[in-house]
């Protein structure tokens, strides 16, 4: 079983939620936690954090050209077709934006004279602990600056995939782009976190259409709900039978959170709002 | 004319709210600006400023490939070629293109020797414009849901931008960027002169914090730090990283109740930035 | 009748793998005479699109059917369109799994 934890919109609670969901889960079955915001994975903060991790695997999913200067000839035929802007002709020199690069080797092929040739580079890593709390977290890093967030995220899957556990928790990335389709590829439950805000609903439909693409069945959660709760009724309303259920708004789960203090380990009602989304999950689906 | 970009890595810390309240203050302060919304994947800030989008202003376009039987030798060099995997071929059979895992990025057409795969325009994006007042414009960019690679939209957005500014001559252009650090990051806050890096008094914002001004710092784009949500969580841990990139917070703005509201209901056009 | 069986080692007494695009190795196994070749899944390592990747090593080999534990979406589509059959939600040895599937009990 592979949940996603989904949301269009960043910062509406899908690590907090994950990590409560996997919290209960542990209670009685095998459960893997899998942080796939590469861009910015904060999982390990709600679970109270992580000093030293088990283990760490070097990821290298992406690949840049490296040009040799003396076989070029500036005839600047690779920057009219790099379709993602990274080659630019400085002074009839040949010059890389490694950080528009997507590693896709339309230059090598193209080059006339054979001055560009692609190599692969470490772009992330994959990280291993196993938590206080009984199960496996697999996170993982895109390091700053380069290309290749989705493929990070399937090399993270697939190391999860390894603990053969029963339940496997998947946090996405904000968004709807490659990180996002690369968690819900394969998944058989999409839990979308929103929030009542005019965004929080808008970027729950877009990101609905990219859940409803992959044909995976999903259930809604509204976040901070009693911040407009005109808005909440509507998105609840809109929700119809896939409606999870409510988190209150609480200052609190900041101090908390501030203490790394895991949200199942606090008496804030919050908890007890999960526990009843916890119990919802399991009869939708 | 001063470029700006508004990111902060980690999401929900305030950069489309922070944006929208340095746009507002701009305006008052007799500046001409131009707001942009980069978060192409999921673009909010016309919702805050209680805007409607109304037709696009213009599409965005992107080749991919489309297959002549006629030409096509089924010789499978595309296949080969394809560094996405997008490309299958049962034998014998002509090759399918798998749209899901298509980058645009044209090494196909290139590569094939009977010129059989043809560059295809088909849209990736859209970009709306909102004139809100006199000296305020706000550019929206929007990425069809699906679409993998979004950081070719930002760039499309940026140059539509670049165009607006030589008609427009705004002393502003603030570019409002999705969360994370991946691509359509990247292109939004390339060549700006400057980045307010919007994080908030937890342990995730200091993290991300120091993910984002990484990433600026190889970017090569100066940087100046906004704690949002000041009094709430525990500032402590964002001081060492702001100390590691030499740089300081600009401004400490406080929760307010009352911009959560303006925020939810559209109406942010009214406030200004509250300082502590 | 040509099956690909994905697994973990490169011999009948492995594991199926519980993944297609990134599985350890391919057997292709003639269902007759069960005599097998092993190919070393060169899609494993790769970027991106491994499923399609993996896909096109098994129709080169020309099997009609392939046996693993789970599948991805592009790779399914794309080896049912080019009519080769999959079954999934497979475990056990390969050699297990082989005989499930002469009796029949492979769905």
């Amino acid at each position: 079983m592979k949940i996603v934890i989904a949301s269009g919109k960043g910062g509406v609670g899908k690590s907090m939620l994950t990590s409560a969901l996997a919290m209960l889960f542990a209670k009685n079955q095998k459960v893997v936690a899998v942080d796939c915001d590469v861009d910015a994975p904060n999982l390990a903060i709600w679970l109270g954090g992580v000093k030293r991790w088990d283990k760490t695997l070097p990821v290298v999913t992406s690949a840049k050209p490296e040009i040799d200067l003396n076989k070029c000839n500036s005839c600047g035929i690779c920057v009219e077709n790099c379709k993602f802007e990274a080659m630019k002709m400085v002074n009839k020199n040949l010059k890389l934006n490694p950080f528009l690069c997507e590693g896709c080797g339309a230059c090598e092929i193209i080059c006339p004279v054979g001055a560009i040739k692609l190599k692969p580079v470490q772009n992330g890593e994959i990280k291993i602990k196993k938590t206080k709390y009984s199960f496996p977290l697999i996170s993982g890093q895109l390091y700053p600056g380069e290309s290749g967030s989705g493929k990070v995220v399937t090399e993270i899957k697939k190391e999860a995939e390894k603990f053969k556990q029963e339940v496997m928790l998947i946090d996405s990335a904000p968004g709807t782009g490659c990180p996002v389709i690369a968690s819900l590829q394969g998944a058989n439950f999409a839990i979308l976190v929103t929030e009542p805000t005019p965004s929080g609903f808008t970027d729950l439909k877009r990101v609905l259409e990219v859940v409803n693409h992959f044909n995976i069945s999903y259930g809604v959660v509204i976040n901070k709900w009693d911040i407009y709760k005109n808005l909440s009724q509507k998105i609840e309303k809109w929700a119809g039978r896939k409606f999870l259920g409510k988190i209150s708004f609480d200052k609190e789960i900041f101090k908390a959170v501030a203490n790394l203090k895991p949200i199942l380990k606090t008496n804030l009602r919050v908890k007890k709002e999960i526990k009843e989304i916890f119990k919802n999950l399991y009869q939708l689906w | 004319m001063q470029k700006i970009a508004i990111s902060g890595g980690k999401g929900g810390t305030g950069k489309s709210t922070i944006a929208i309240l340095f746009a507002n203050k701009f305006v008052r302060e007799n500046k001409k600006v131009i707001l942009v919304d980069c978060d192409v994947e999921c673009p909010n800030d016309y919702l805050l400023l209680g805007q409607k989008l109304g037709k696009p202003q213009e599409k965005v376009y992107a080749e991919f490939p489309k297959l002549s039987k006629t030409k096509c030798q089924k010789c499978g060099l595309c296949v080969k070629t394809c560094r996405n995997n997008a490309i299958f071929q049962a034998p014998a059979k002509y090759p399918v293109f798998i749209k899901d895992l298509c980058s645009a990025c044209g090494a196909c057409w290139i590569v094939c020797p009977y010129k059989a795969i043809e560059p295809k325009e088909e849209e990736i994006g859209q970009i709306f414009v909102n004139q809100i007042k006199e000296n305020y414009w706000l550019v929206t960019g929007s990425a069809k849901p699906g679409l993998e690679e979004t950081g070719p939209v930002v760039t499309q957005i940026k140059k539509f931008v670049l165009d607006l500014v030589k008609k427009t001559k705004p002393d502003f252009a603030l570019f409002d960027t999705a969360p994370g650090t991946h691509c359509p990051v990247i292109s939004a806050i390339l060549d700006c002169d400057l980045a307010f890096c919007v994080t908030e008094p937890t342990p995730m914002g200091a993290h991300d914090l120091n993910l984002i001004l990484d990433l600026c710092q190889k970017l090569k784009v100066p940087v100046k730090v906004i704690l949002n949500q000041a009094d709430l969580g525990d500032k402590r841990k964002i001081f060492p990283i702001v100390k590691k990139f030499k740089t300081k917070i600009e401004e400490e703005i406080p929760y307010s109740k009352k911009i959560v509201e303006a925020y939810s209901k559209g109406k942010l056009l009214h406030f200004e930035l509250v300082k502590l | 009748m040509k099956i690909c069986i994905c697994t973990i080692g490169p011999d009948l007494n492995s594991s199926v793998d519980q993944v297609f695009g990134r599985c350890s190795y391919f057997l292709f196994v003639d269902t007759e005479t069960e005599e097998f070749k092993a190919i070393e899944n060169e899609a494993k390592e790769a970027m991106g699109g491994a499923g399609i990747a993996a896909a096109q090593t098994v129709a080169n080999e020309k099997a009609e059917m392939v046996i693993v534990g789970n599948i991805g979406p592009n790779a399914l589509t794309t080896l049912e369109q080019s009519g080769i059959k999959v079954i999934s939600g497979v475990s056990g040895t390969a050699k297990e799994a082989l005989e499930k599937f002469k009796r029949g009990e492979l769905k």
